[in-house]
């Protein structure tokens, strides 16, 4: 194997691990199910990780960097720099699909597309028994707000469970 | 204790660091848009725990982190533009009450939950006009801030907007409570287009007077009132009056900083 394709092996593998870190507030996906990491580098034998913020006042980020550095320094590939980007922004329509279905499968409905306006939008799926008769738990029916920035409290008028809707950003 | 007296405690830290107003015109008026943010989520974090019920609760709280969110981000933002390197902590802990630039509305009180309710409304209208100019703009991170910023406000103005008309064109009780408020507020609303403190937007934007955006404010929010069976106040409301802070201010300015400036440098 020549240099570089040692040098490139070794930033996908710096990527592989970044993506696979588990989220602080929502461990059933990882950073790379919910499209954060966005760019690895090896600059002067140092690993770079890009991450971009969720929600502006997302809490998680000094978290998501400490255990992306832990993770890197983990599987051997040195002290890594985590460093943060805004621009593009962030939008749940980056959420894979693979990350999509372990949300469903933890029992979050996952965001339907964005930039639909507040209130127009179709309402989630139950992730219990998959009725689409499902409204906000808020007293009077608007789109509400959850236990964290991303999540709204919702629930189903089929089955009656109660759920979180990752809300579309 | 005074803030001064705070800042004379703490010596050998960034407090003793001078801060000169940044000059750049965008600059400080994105300084007044963190100014803005900061203080309405330090106005809504008091009604955490307190809040009618437990969903509203968890919306100001929602809506409060959010804002603190934004208010760092322009911070930062502020820090790099206006050359000083400063961080947003140093924004937010270590400028003393009198060199907020907010406008006034953010710093009412809450005297009963019609004044959150059309404090918040008023607010969330204007920063959806804001915000999505500022999405046009040419700097790539001012402008990825404010996509992010306008997607967040507008869960805020669903619910505030909600709200208003629930409490409007609800039952006389609420109905007159919220036209009061509603009059009691109506003379910040200038302050919002105005800010005393340059109203510069990018010169590349097409609107890039913060003045422009009153018109499509007040066709937004007149829709709304009109579904809340409420009237715009009868007083024309004039250019904001001195002070520009309200007596309270300070006080609500020294909480805020008051960990930070008893302990320098305090991280979680």
């Amino acid at each position: 194997m020549n240099q570089l394709d040692t040098h490139v092996q070794r930033v996908a593998t710096v990527s592989h691990v970044a993506a696979e870190v588990p989220d602080p507030e929502l461990v059933v996906v990882t950073l790379g199910d919910l499209g954060i990491v966005r760019r690895t580098a090896i600059i002067e034998d140092v690993p770079h990780v890009m991450i971009t913020p969720t929600y502006s006042g997302c809490p998680a980020m000094a978290e998501i960097s400490r255990s992306i550095i832990d993770a890197v320094r983990a599987a051997g590939l040195g002290e890594c720099v985590v460093g943060v980007e805004l621009a593009p922004p962030w939008t749940t329509d980056w959420i894979t699909d693979r990350g999509r279905q372990r949300l469903h499968a933890a029992g979050i409905a996952p965001p339907s597309p964005a930039g639909i306006p507040v209130g127009l939008a179709t309402p989630p799926r139950c992730p219990r028994c998959g009725s689409l008769l499902t409204r906000p738990t808020s007293r009077f029916g608007e789109m509400g707000f959850g236990a964290t920035l991303c999540k709204a409290n919702y629930q189903c008028q089929q089955c009656h469970e109660i759920f979180e809707y990752f809300k579309p950003l | 204790m005074t803030s001064d007296a705070i800042v004379t405690a703490s010596s050998r830290t960034t407090a003793t660091r001078p801060f000169p107003n940044p000059d750049l015109a965008l600059a400080r008026f994105l300084l007044a848009q963190g100014d803005r943010a900061l203080v309405l989520a330090q106005r809504l974090g008091h009604l955490v725990t307190r809040a009618p019920d437990m969903q509203d609760d968890l919306a100001i709280a929602n809506m409060a982190i959010d804002l603190i969110g934004q208010s760092t981000l322009i911070y930062a933002h502020v820090g790099e533009i206006d050359g000083t390197g400063r961080t947003a902590d140093d924004y937010a802990y270590w400028r003393d009450a009198d060199q907020f630039l907010n406008p006034r509305l953010v710093e009412r009180p809450d005297v009963d939950f019609a004044h959150t309710i059309v404090r918040q409304f008023l607010h969330d209208a204007y920063a959806v006009e804001l915000w999505s100019e500022l999405t046009k703009c040419a700097e790539p991170d001012l402008a990825a801030i404010a996509q992010k910023a306008v997607r967040e406000t507008q869960y805020h103005l669903h619910y505030s907007s909600n709200w208003l008309i629930r409490l409007g064109a609800g039952i006389k009780a609420s109905h007159a409570r919220t036209a009061a408020a509603l009059e009691a507020l109506w003379p910040d609303v200038p302050g919002l287009f105005s800010q005393t403190t340059g109203a510069s937007l990018p010169p590349e934007l097409k609107t890039t007077d913060v003045r422009a955006l009153q018109q499509p404010w007040a066709k937004r929010v007149q829709r709304v009132f009109d579904a809340a069976t409420l009237s715009r106040p009868p007083v024309e409301a004039v250019a904001q009056p001195e002070p520009r802070h309200l007596d309270g201010f300070e006080q609500l300015i020294n909480e805020l900083q008051e960990l930070q400036r008893g302990n320098p440098g305090a991280l979680w």
